[in-house]
């Protein structure tokens, strides 16, 4: 039962959340173990509970803090540590700069959907007849209303709608079944809304009161005295088939025309909550493709995200420390230092033969990240494969150099 | 570094067998056994006590059940099996499932498949067109899974039938079948194992007959909720119980015999400790771990389920209906978790509890009121 208080009624998945991080398989784990972690473990626990409830967003901003922690902290002790990214920005897809983890409440919304468009598919199944004669007796779930006295449930459905009618579109057969308010039966699944001028007057129609029966096709006089010359012509230009017998609602998002949580999300992130300003340019998917152990690619996507502590980018964060190289002592320690200047990593790239093409990319790009896109292009897997690979060991030689007093 | 992950394995390799070793037991009147050969004697009466079986009258059930299987459906589920059905049924299991007692287990079938299906396949056919299962194979062990943290008696621990992989290949070629007319026997009430349903739905109509029952201000009549706990509700299922419903929904003789043969050929031995104890006969139960058994048990919950129905078109029941226009929902089934609602009077209140006896008669179940809630 879901009372007044969501926060303390669901305060028991962040404990559950938080357990799981403090366990000793959490503690040693590397970066890409928390990656898998993360992925297949940590963002599960939930998944029951936001099929059919929206989290309240608190909640799903402290686990998305504390997952965030969690990725970032050094692990062994406490979790602490600089977090170099925010939650948003790790959560966008992996060929576009993010690490693709879940934004929980699109997520959300995206499992909810599910839920509305089980009542439209499904009508016959207890729930949907039970919910159907509650809250929306004589329309559907895309015309209904949140009504009076609603339960939580039914709340938190009605708030992924906009996904379900983003993502769906009807076919139509004999519209008989399509209100014409509300419903995404345009081209393109738009759909003309209850606040266009004169719609009032057509509450109770459906759309097959917008056809010639007899041959099926628009009755243009119709359509053009009821709507605006916009609407109407969107109205002409929106097919119908005769081969089409019943009502039939489809999705957009999979090629099977059926509703998935995944496709879902997909179309959530990209086109309703659009949080494309998160992505990077960048060759993302030449790093995650490279047949390297995972560590050496994730080294590769802070390097190019700009999450490498080198000193000049710790002292941007407020650290006190020197910011000379470690190894020849002379220059500033930047990323374009420590892997493409010093000498020692110079010695490096010669003793493995791709100087040559390190230092070719180098002239052709702008930024140390950009040289690495180009190298990624241009390589063939082989040399990418040792190119990264080396890179990995430079950075571990620093850091022993660092931390270890190892020369 | 290697040699600390082998450290970290056999140290949780042994933890895990500390937990899963029984080191004592209560037996029934609460004595204290630790001896190896009293734990084995205490598991030993106890699962023969379980698998007693009782005297029980299933006719008052049967009355209200009505039949809703034909012959094109029994057609279906008594044709000719074919080799794919075998396959499919092999490669759908997990290759590392644990073996039964004849120590083969998915893997290895599903590796042979090409040497040995050939044979598989005939035999299995063969046993069941003669109606006969060698008496071997169906011989099953227990094992016993801890549950919860402490455990005392035998209660404590989850019994899991371990079936040999051949006959659990024949047992789910069976339930791929009947898994496909499940839903015209099944009443919308029940949302467990069958193809199309999902637990979420019995979730959301509870919800939604609870925030109806808290925001009710009007009126007279409350409601009841009830959450009933059915304690090893498996192990307890009376077969002549299971028989009867089958054939009462209109299974036809074929098919009810194979069920037959397959849930009382049995034989169990339970392991304790890794020695096997037994054998034990039983005289009721479906075994968990088979997979015909979930199919089976919500068919029998059917009956619960009918003999509310009747009672609510009796008009001595009355289920809530979250408004005027919607189904009427008196009681929601995911296996064997019940959840019941209906008016709070006490002539109600009767008309219930003499359901549940009569139900409790007839399959050999036993409702246990401490873990119910209201």
């Amino acid at each position: 039962m879901i009372g007044r208080d969501r926060k303390a009624t669901f305060a028991y998945i962040k404990d559950r959340v938080w357990q799981k991080i403090n366990s000793w398989s959490g503690k040693c784990l590397s970066k890409a173990g928390r990656e898998v972690m993360i992925k297949s473990v940590l963002q599960a626990i939930p998944a029951y509970v936001m099929s059919i409830y929206q989290l309240p967003h608190t909640l799903v901003e402290s686990i998305e803090k504390m997952l965030n922690s969690f990725w970032w902290g050094n692990g062994r002790t406490t979790q602490r540590g600089i977090h170099w990214m925010n939650w948003e920005k790790l959560s966008a897809p992996k060929i576009h700069g993010g690490m693709g983890f879940k934004d929980f409440s699109a997520f959300n919304l995206a499992m909810l959907g599910k839920q509305g468009w089980k009542f439209i598919t499904e009508p016959d199944t207890l729930v949907a007849r039970i919910f159907k004669a509650r809250y929306f007796p004589y329309g559907s779930y895309l015309t209904a209303t949140v009504g009076h006295n609603p339960s939580y449930v039914w709340r938190s459905i009605m708030r992924a709608r906009f996904i379900v009618r983003g993502g769906a579109r009807w076919t139509i057969g004999s519209g008989a079944s399509i209100s014409i308010l509300n419903e995404p039966w345009l081209t393109n699944g738009e759909f003309i809304s209850s606040d266009v001028p004169g719609a009032l007057s057509l509450h109770n129609f459906t759309v097959n009161s917008l056809m010639n029966l007899y041959d099926k096709s628009w009755n243009e006089q119709v359509v053009r005295q009821v709507f605006s010359a916009d609407i109407a012509s969107k109205i002409l230009h929106t097919p119908l088939i005769s081969q089409v017998e019943d009502d039939r609602i489809v999705w957009k998002g999979e090629r099977h025309r059926r509703y998935s949580v995944r496709s879902a999300y997909r179309l959530c992130v990209t086109e309703l909550i659009d949080s494309s300003y998160l992505w990077r340019p960048g060759y993302w998917s030449g790093i995650w493709n490279l047949k390297v152990p995972p560590k050496v690619k994730n080294l590769l996507w802070r390097m190019c995200r700009g999450c490498l502590p080198t000193r000049v980018r710790l002292l941007d964060k407020g650290v006190v420390c020197p910011t000379t190289c470690v190894s020849c002592e002379s220059s500033h320690e930047d990323l374009l230092h420590v892997f493409f200047e010093c000498p020692f990593t110079i010695q490096v790239w010669n003793t493995t033969g791709l100087w040559g093409s390190v230092q070719h990319a180098l002239t052709q790009a702008a930024s140390p990240t950009e040289a690495i896109f180009h190298l990624l292009e241009n390589l063939s897997a082989d040399l990418s494969q040792r190119m990264s690979t080396v890179m990995w060991s430079i950075w571990k030689h620093r850091n022993l150099r660092v931390w270890d007093n190892v020369t | 570094m290697v040699i600390e992950i082998q450290k970290n394995f056999h140290a949780s390799a042994t933890s895990r067998k500390k937990v899963n070793r029984i080191l004592s037991l209560e037996d029934d009147v609460g004595n204290k056994v630790t001896s190896d050969h009293g734990l084995k004697d205490v598991a030993r009466n106890y699962f023969v006590n379980i698998f007693q079986p009782q005297d029980s009258d299933f006719s008052s059930v049967l009355d209200v059940i009505n039949p809703s299987i034909f012959d094109n459906d029994n057609d279906l589920l008594t044709a000719p099996f074919t080799k794919a059905e075998f396959r499919d049924a092999i490669f759908s299991m997990h290759p590392d499932k644990c073996s039964g007692p004849d120590g083969y287990n998915p893997g290895f079938y599903q590796h042979f498949w090409t040497l040995c299906g050939d044979d598989i396949f005939k035999e299995c056919c063969a046993w069941l067109t003669a109606g006969q299962f060698p008496p071997d194979l169906n011989i099953t062990n227990i094992a016993l899974i801890p549950k919860g943290s402490l455990q005392v008696s035998m209660k404590d621990w989850r019994p899991i039938a371990l079936c040999n992989v051949l006959y659990k290949i024949i047992s789910k070629v069976l339930a791929n079948r009947l898994k496909t007319i499940l839903s015209q026997c099944i009443s919308d009430n029940q949302s467990a194992s069958v193809p199309g349903r999902s637990i979420l739905d019995n979730a959301m109509v509870a919800i939604e007959v609870l925030h109806f029952m808290k925001a009710k201000t009007r009126g007279e009549d409350r409601y009841v909720a009830l959450k009933l706990d059915i304690c090893k509700a498996y192990d307890r299922m009376d077969w002549n119980y299971v028989m009867t419903v089958l054939h009462k929904l209109g299974f036809h003789d074929r098919w009810i015999h194979w069920m037959r043969m397959c849930i009382e050929s049995v034989d169990y031995s339970v392991l304790v400790n890794g020695e096997p104890v037994g054998p034990i006969i039983p005289g009721r139960g479906l075994r968990q771990g088979d997979p015909l058994s979930p199919y089976l048990f919500i068919i029998c919950a059917e009956g619960l389920s009918s003999l509310i129905r009747d009672a609510e078109s009796r008009g001595v029941l009355t289920g809530t209906k979250v408004c005027r226009t919607a189904p009427s929902v008196s009681h929601l089934l995911f296996a064997d978790d019940c959840f019941l609602f209906f008016k709070a009077n006490e002539a109600q209140a009767h008309v219930m509890k003499n359901i549940l006896a009569t139900y409790e008669l007839a399959s050999g179940q036993a409702i246990s009121l401490p873990k119910s809630e209201i």
